[in-house]
């Protein structure tokens, strides 16, 4: 799959402080590929970096690996922290300097505003806009000129429920269409809910980065072994509280019901006759260890 | 280069500030150029009542000095040209849409040459309200027109735009620098109309002119009318490459700073 976006020990100082450390990160098209971290932790200055307005101290990131040349930017949709626009100017008028910029024609922005939902309200003043329809119009003004990667930082950041649905719906959509999407939020439900990958990110350290279903899993998971693997996966697939059974060089990783535990199991197996060598419940270390970041940033 | 300008003209036409300082500023350059010969031919008789000589009437409408007498005057608004220019660009930071602009791919050396074909438009736009007044009241005023009279000044005008462009050059670095309006708007109305004149005067010999507002203001100077004749004194008759000379390389500092600034910044 090709890479849509490659950086390279990334790195940004405001004076003593480090705000992004030797990034290394990798995002393949098709990606939604979420940036996890408490409030201060650098992903708004690696997007920052990534686009343009903030210039690294160190490092360097290529886009669609250097294909499209001086072109990159255009291919980049990206709204940054708040919506920004001409307050007031329509949203019409104001998605025509957009056009403009992207040096596209106006004929995109009819498709950009129906997708979001504002061709109704297309020549109302920007200003008389509900948070929820600035961003909305921020994402449309991002899609003009059908950009392969989007970029959005905390879409849902002060939005009422209603607003935050539509924005992961609208999220999805475009996903849908085939665009990469790169979100950057503070929010663990929103980047499990919406995210196919993440890297998760604090002081401006990466600290892990991989498959959202691995990293953010909100199951159980057990290692196990006993003497006879063939029948213990036998018998695991035939347990209503196991979900799924990966095998993991000598063991098996069953992912069991949030509801149920490893003692629970442990029960039932040696019912059936199974008794395990080993059985390990996997710390979730980086959900508990994120929550608790983020836990004291809200205290 | 066309689309930086439709992209500039589209934000500021939308701004309704803008129209309401356009139309200040023309009328009150019509109200002082329509009335100034009559003001002027009023001291002047008014002060002349005890002279035993009578004091001849001045006309400043007639071609070509027209060119020369009005520009020279209209030359004193260009702080409202300055205006227009610092709102224009410290609105870009205060709705930080200069850094939404980059964000939507302009480079930041499209956004510095996007300001200054900016100031080269309105310094158009002052110098079309201008030249249209001129027409309008050299026409009606020139006795005898052929096209030596009518174009013997011409270069004034020219001189004139140039001297708004320099002077909005001298705005445009106060704003990008402090970014918020009415803050670039004070600073740069007590460097002018305090700081530089107070300089020009403290500094000896001709150093002055080498200030930034004092040889802006060179490039235009008082016209050599029959007025001043009659007092003996020669003044400017045509616009000295000297004064263009300093203002240009003021210009080109100015200029050079907004973009350092820009390219280097962290918007």
């Amino acid at each position: 799959m090709s890479i849509i976006l490659e950086t390279k020990s990334l790195t940004k100082h405001y004076g003593k402080l480090i705000a992004v450390n030797a990034l290394d990160m990798t995002i393949k098209k098709g990606e939604v590929f979420g940036v996890l971290g408490p409030n201060g932790s650098g992903k708004t200055t690696t997007l920052g970096m990534i686009l343009g307005v903030t210039h690294p101290k160190s490092g360097s990131f290529n886009w669609f690996e250097g294909k499209h040349g001086n072109n990159t930017r255009t291919k980049v949709g990206a709204i940054i922290e708040s919506p920004i626009f001409y307050p007031y100017m329509t949203a019409l008028d104001n998605l025509k300097i957009v056009a403009k910029i992207k040096k596209q024609d106006y004929s995109d922005i009819e498709r950009v505003l129906r997708l979001v939902e504002l061709w109704d309200r297309r020549k109302s003043p920007f200003k008389t806009f509900s948070l929820g329809m600035k961003q909305r119009l921020a994402i449309a003004a991002a899609l003009v000129g059908n950009p392969e990667a989007l970029i959005l930082d905390e879409p849902t950041n002060g939005l009422d429920p209603q607003g935050i649905a539509e924005i992961r719906n609208l999220i999805k959509k475009i996903s849908g269409e085939g665009v990469t999407i790169i979100l950057a939020s503070h929010l663990l439900d929103e980047v499990q809910k919406v995210c196919t990958h993440v890297m998760i990110m604090q002081k401006g350290n990466k600290l892990a980065a991989g498959r959202v279903d691995e990293i953010l899993s909100d199951k159980h998971l057990l290692e196990l072994k006993a003497d006879d693997m063939g029948v213990l996966k036998q018998v695991l697939s035939e347990i209503p509280m196991v979900e799924n059974i990966k095998e993991d060089r000598d063991k098996l990783i069953a992912e069991i019901k949030a509801d149920s535990n490893a003692e629970d199991l442990n029960k039932i197996l040696s019912k059936k006759g199974i008794y395990l060598s080993h059985l390990l419940a996997k710390e979730k270390s980086l959900e508990k260890f994120f929550l608790e970041i983020t836990n004291k940033n809200h205290d | 280069m066309i689309r930086l300008l439709q992209i500039e003209i589209k934000k500021a036409l939308g701004f309704r500030a803008i129209w309401w300082l356009g139309l200040l500023y023309f009328a009150v350059i019509a109200t002082m150029l329509f009335g100034v010969e009559a003001f002027i031919n009023e001291v002047v008789t008014d002060a002349g009542k005890n002279l035993p000589i009578s004091i001849p009437g001045v006309s400043l409408y007639s071609f070509p000095g027209v060119w020369h007498n009005l520009t020279f005057l209209a030359s004193f608004l260009k702080i409202f040209m300055a205006i227009i220019s610092i709102i224009l660009i410290t609105n870009e930071f205060s709705y930080k849409t200069i850094k939404q602009q980059v964000l939507h791919g302009l480079t930041r050396y499209e956004l510095f040459w996007s300001k200054v074909i900016l100031n080269l438009t309105i310094s158009f736009f002052a110098t079309a309200v201008i030249a249209t007044i001129i027409l309008i009241l050299g026409f009606r005023n020139t006795e005898e027109i052929t096209w030596a009279v009518f174009s013997g000044k011409f270069s004034f005008l020219i001189a004139y735009f140039y001297e708004v462009f320099a002077y909005l050059s001298f705005a445009f670095m106060i704003a990008t620098l402090v970014h918020r309006s009415g803050f670039a708007i004070g600073i740069l109305m007590l460097y002018a109309f305090i700081i530089d004149p107070v300089l020009d005067y403290k500094i000896p010999n001709d150093w002055g002119d080498f200030l930034p507002v004092t040889s802006i203001g060179h490039i235009i100077q008082l016209p050599n009318s029959q007025l001043m004749k009659l007092f003996g004194i020669e003044f400017q008759t045509i616009v000295a490459i000297r004064d263009i000379l300093i203002s240009g390389s003021w210009v080109i500092i100015f200029n050079s700073v907004v973009f350092w600034y820009l390219k280097k910044k962290d918007l």
